[in-house]
């Protein structure tokens, strides 16, 4: 390749000696078919400062900045039927689209672990996503009550190629092998439906789901998708403050069956 | 084969007004460079909000001020944007009208409908109506051109019978154009009478069909303006050097810089899916891995290279059914622009002569 000069595009601020990472002793390392899947995702747009100091200094700010609330319904899987639902800020790995988790929450403990396993921390909550043909709708409800929701109203499928919606790779923050990094969570698509409807969010509780750190402004769309997911293996570990630079953790090189 | 430049006003970080000067006035004096070496039109997009990618959102400013300092090239607008929310009709009809009379006939225009979630959302425009506003946009244009008093009901369109002036100077009105980046948009642009202009660059085997395809199909098109323009403009990179591997080298900058902006853009089919929009956009698809070496560095039919394997790449476009090469001839300022004019120059002196001229001519009426 030819040499070519590094490009100064803006980066994350945020300090993870404020955070914990998650601790994953046994990475996955067998691929997870999750059939029949159904995944709700609401898009909305967060005010880009917000989202800059939320990014460690490896990950780029989306531009414009937005964030992803997705909720996944599970009905055949190795654990068990379970639903989850995952807050993530969009952003970028060099030039990949990428989303950073800032929280989780699943319907079961076999769920939180096998979860676990990707660099997900999830805390156990009601997590409920069921379509109709008027509305999508989906929450997670904790002890203190609904803590956030998503509608998609009137949902219209969508067709060809654009039933592929682009659901970035989560990355997690997670310590593996002795080592802190980015656990990157690929998931495979073979999408049957796809809806896009629009989007309002009627309950947010920003410190239950961001640490009060993400707001939403302005809202984008709401799909969902019926779709066969296949969890893949954990593969790709990011240094924090290095921009696209792999680790090699020794955890991911142990076979331990998922 | 006419030759080309194409401008997307790409701006490096920090950004500031000397560096956003700085940027237009480079591609302005390329552009008067490239009128006088022979090029046969100078391009400049439209975009919004496209930080770094393209601080060009005041295409036809740009292009007025090229006018009144060039005499010979044609001046397109590429791409102006029928999407209700950005432009009305009318708005567009008259600069591009305007343009017309400023340069004495050689204004050209592309049309086209955004593809990023940055402009169209940043614009609270309806994503799912825009191949249907474009549509409306494009039959009703040349009317507007050639008409003395219009008036138009569509579906998303209602104007009250108006004369739009001012009128254009070419007669019957500027030949029109369609960006062309999703698979069918060419023939989009075939059953309207309407040149192609291709903004998928690189592979020549890739694009080849896609230009036949376009061939066919405007043999029985229905024409929305007063005349066929059945061309074909195949968007492209440029730089020649006598020293190939040099020039290479020089390319694969530009190319990382590109796609490494392409990446900052979030794709209208990323975060708002669409049936209207069922493949990613020209950014999209360039958000090729610049350290992955498994990419190939010069993807085929890219003009990087001496003047003699320039014009072997040009003769494969040529014989794919490419009318004219549009070349985007810097990006992100990584090249020097002395540089990006010895390019240019050595392009004219050495690549040129191997090609006849084709297509449209105009006489310059009268110098403003």
């Amino acid at each position: 390749m030819f040499d070519v000069t590094p490009l100064d595009h803006p980066l994350g601020t945020l300090d993870l000696t404020s955070l914990t990472a998650a601790v994953v002793d046994h990475p996955a390392t067998a691929v997870c078919p999750l059939p029949k899947a159904e995944i709700h995702a609401a898009l909305f747009e967060v005010p880009y400062a917000q989202a800059i100091r939320l990014l460690p200094p490896s990950l780029h700010p989306s531009t414009p900045a937005y964030a992803t609330l997705s909720f996944y319904r599970i009905p055949e899987s190795d654990i068990g039927a379970f639903e989850f639902a995952v807050m993530g800020v969009a952003c970028r790995s060099g030039i990949r689209p990428r989303m950073l988790t800032l929280s989780a929450f699943a319907s079961t403990d076999a769920a939180v672990a096998f979860l676990g396993r990707w660099g997900f921390v999830a805390e156990k909550a009601e997590v409920r996503t069921r379509f109709r043909y008027d509305a999508v709708r989906s929450e997670i409800v904790t002890d203190a009550g609904v803590i956030a929701s998503a509608v998609s109203m009137n949902p219209e499928v969508l067709l060809g190629s654009a039933r592929a919606t682009r659901y970035p790779q989560a990355l997690n923050f997670a310590r593996c092998g002795g080592q802190e990094g980015l656990m990157q969570c690929d998931i495979a698509f073979e999408y049957n439906e796809t809806y896009r409807g629009t989007l309002t969010v009627p309950a947010f509780d920003s410190n239950a789901m961001t640490g009060g750190r993400l707001h939403p402004t302005d809202m984008i769309a709401g799909t969902f998708a019926r779709l066969d997911a296949t969890l893949m293996p954990v593969k790709t570990f990011l240094h924090t403050q290095e921009i696209g630079t792999l680790i090699k953790p020794t955890g991911l090189d142990k076979s331990v069956p998922v | 084969m006419d030759f080309g430049i194409f401008h997307e006003l790409s701006v490096p970080r920090p950004f500031s007004s000397d560096i956003e000067r700085t940027v237009i006035n480079n591609a302005l004096e390329q552009t008067r460079l490239a009128d006088r070496i022979g090029f046969h039109s100078a391009w400049i997009v439209e975009h919004h909000f496209l930080e770094e990618y393209s601080h060009s959102s005041c295409p036809d400013m740009f292009l007025a001020a090229a006018a009144v300092t060039t005499e010979n090239i044609r001046l397109g607008f590429g791409i102006a944007t029928c999407v209700p929310e950005m432009h009305h009709p009318a708005r567009l009809a008259e600069r591009a009208a305007f343009l017309d009379l400023l340069s004495n006939g050689r204004a050209e225009v592309g049309t086209g409908r955004s593809s990023t979630w940055n402009e169209l959302g940043g614009f609270g425009a309806d994503a799912t109506t825009t191949k249907r506003t474009w549509d409306e946009y494009v039959h009703l244009l040349p009317r507007m051109w050639s008409e003395e008093r219009v008036r138009y009901d569509g579906q998303f369109v209602k104007f009250p019978e108006r004369s739009v002036v001012p009128k254009p100077v070419q007669s019957p009105h500027p030949p029109m154009w369609v960006a062309v980046t999703a698979p069918g948009t060419e023939i989009d642009a075939a059953e309207r009478g309407m040149g192609c202009l291709v903004l998928s660059p690189g592979n020549i085997g890739k694009n080849a069909p896609r230009f036949a395809a376009y061939r066919e199909r405007i043999k029985t098109c229905e024409p929305v303006g007063a005349f066929i323009n059945n061309r074909i403009a195949a968007v492209n990179w440029l730089f020649c050097h006598q020293d190939g591997d040099y020039a290479r080298a020089m390319m694969a900058k530009q190319l990382h810089a590109f796609s490494s902006m392409a990446a900052q853009t979030v794709e209208i089919s990323q975060a708002y899916p669409s049936n209207n929009y069922g493949a990613l956009g020209l950014l999209g698809q360039l958000r090729g891995d610049p350290n992955d070496d498994a990419t190939k560095p010069i993807p085929d039919g890219l003009c990087a290279g001496t003047p003699d394997e320039l014009v072997a790449t040009i003769k494969g476009w040529e014989s794919a059914g490419a009318d004219e090469m549009i070349f985007m001839i810097n990006s992100r300022e990584v090249i020097p622009q002395n540089e990006v004019l010895a390019s240019l120059d050595l392009f004219s002196r050495e690549v040129m002569p191997h090609f006849h001229k084709t297509g449209i001519k105009t006489k310059v009426l009268q110098h403003v």
